[in-house]
């Protein structure tokens, strides 16, 4: 007759987990710190079509233990231009709203609720606003400093590894993106070559109509 | 900087005066007698005077902790105490909420964390199942222990308020007309309903009743006129099951006198 299961916020969390797994967030990756369950990281690739494309963004979500009956802190990491860093974010799913958090939201609706916030631009405590070209020049800059996250790359090494990949890739497609200015320098000269072929057609023209101006008023 | 130095400051100090609820006051208390409410009220004429009426009536009452759960608390607690020692109503309650997961999933919650608030529910519901209790006392102090335990008692009180928001939900245009201010149920259900800690009004009341086929007894106990506690009935008409003290912003469990 006495209690039999113990409910408490790691047992809720470790159901979380599993589901998760079985079940990913788009565009989302996030693991619990294997000594704590109750602290969580997780990295969103920017999805295709937003400012964020390219970028990965990193940050934590701290539970109390009186979850899921009180909403996570969430913290982002990584600059992206949308949210401060290292500053509690006020989400309605986040510990700035115990008032409005639900305890049958998981892991799973709590990322998809950051994600789709991420990407509108209502502001709020935490918010920060910047144009579409800081936020592109900040997804690009992600990369880098992401791997220089002693605990990014420890939570998560396969993304790391990807990273890296992509940075030595993106150093060797540089050379080669240097030669195509010189390209378009070319078209540029045959460009001035048309334009000044077609100068001299109009001044043969002119000649011609002053030819004849003068031939009329001669006969005249 | 200033700012967000404040605001963690006054999370902080919630957190301080919850911790401090928490400690004083347990989920549900034991057994006191309805004169122990004087204490609370000395030197008050109109409060005392009420408390006499009051005793005319009840017996005992158990206080639940003010948590802006109380009612389903409270609500949780008494109606379990009832069903316990009536195998009629418990097995018809018993079906009632076993189907009802299927209702809520229809209605749109997410199945899986609705998965575990119900399972934990019934595993409450079979511990007072009267055919496995046979002495009161052991079913009382079963559920002293069950209801003073944080994650049985808050998994209990999650799932009435997922049945109270879905019985809104289900009769969306009926209840509508009882909300005050701009909210539509919608809005209504996930601000005030379904969080935790969220104080309950009549509408919920109402609803979680009709969710449940039960009928509840609220004795209000204020500052009006006439002395006299006023007794109403959710819904009127029936015979209540469940009896309720309300002082302006908390429930208590209430026995009548027999």
């Amino acid at each position: 007759m006495s209690t039999v299961k113990k409910l408490s916020a790691s047992s809720r969390l470790k159901q979380d987990y599993v589901r998760l797994k079985k079940d990913p967030v788009p565009y989302i990756t996030a693991e619990p710190v294997p000594e704590n369950i109750l602290e969580w990281y997780f990295v969103i690739n920017g999805p295709e079509n937003s400012p964020y494309e390219g970028g990965y963004y990193f940050g934590s979500l701290c539970f109390a233990k009186e979850f899921p009956f009180k909403p996570p802190a969430i913290f982002m990491v990584t600059p992206n231009g949308r949210f401060k860093t290292n500053t509690r974010l006020c989400l309605s799913i986040s510990d700035f709203h115990p008032d409005s958090w639900n305890p049958t939201w998981s892991v799973s609706s709590i990322l998809t609720g950051l994600l789709s916030f991420m990407l509108e631009s209502t502001p709020t405590m935490g918010s920060t606003e910047t144009t579409y070209y800081e936020k592109k020049a900040l997804a690009k800059s992600s990369l880098q400093f992401n791997t220089k996250n002693v605990i990014f790359c420890e939570m998560f090494p396969e993304i790391c590894e990807e990273i890296k990949n992509k940075l030595t890739e993106g150093k060797k497609e540089e050379p080669a993106l240097q030669e195509t200015p010189q390209t378009n320098q070319t078209t540029v000269k045959e460009k001035e070559k048309e334009s000044s072929s077609n100068n001299s057609f109009i001044f043969v023209l002119f000649l011609i109509f002053a030819l004849i101006v003068n031939y009329v008023i001669k006969t005249i | 900087m200033e700012n967000e130095n404040r605001d963690e400051m006054i999370i902080k100090q919630q957190r301080e005066i919850e911790r401090e609820i928490c400690e004083a006051i347990p989920l549900v208390s034991q057994l006191n007698e309805i004169g122990s409410l004087n204490d609370e009220y000395e030197n008050d004429e109109v409060y005392i005077n009420k408390i006499k009426d009051l005793q005319t009536k009840y017996r005992y009452m158990r206080r639940t902790r003010p948590d802006g759960n109380c009612f389903f608390r409270a609500f949780a607690f008494a109606y379990l105490e009832y069903l316990g020692k009536n195998t009629h109503d418990y097995i018809s309650f018993r079906s009632l909420a076993q189907e009802s997961k299927e209702k809520l999933i229809k209605l749109g919650f997410p199945q899986f964390t609705l998965e575990d608030f119900h399972d934990t529910f019934m595993e409450v519901v079979k511990k007072f199942d009267p055919a496995e209790i046979s002495l009161d006392k052991d079913m009382t102090e079963e559920l002293s222990l069950t209801f003073n335990e944080q994650g049985y008692s808050d998994y209990v009180v999650v799932y009435l308020r997922l049945l109270t928001s879905g019985k809104l939900q289900e009769e969306a245009d009926f209840y509508q007309h009882f909300i005050e201010g701009n909210f539509t149920i919608e809005e209504f259900r996930h601000q005030e309903v379904e969080p935790m800690y969220k104080e309950s009004d009549h509408i919920h009341i109402i609803a979680l009743c009709s969710a449940l086929d039960v009928c509840v007894r609220v004795e209000y106990m204020d500052r009006g006129d006439g002395g006299k506690i006023k007794a109403h009935d959710f819904p009127e008409g029936k015979e209540p099951k469940v009896f309720l003290l309300y002082r302006p912003g908390h429930y208590d469990i209430l026995y009548p006198n027999k």
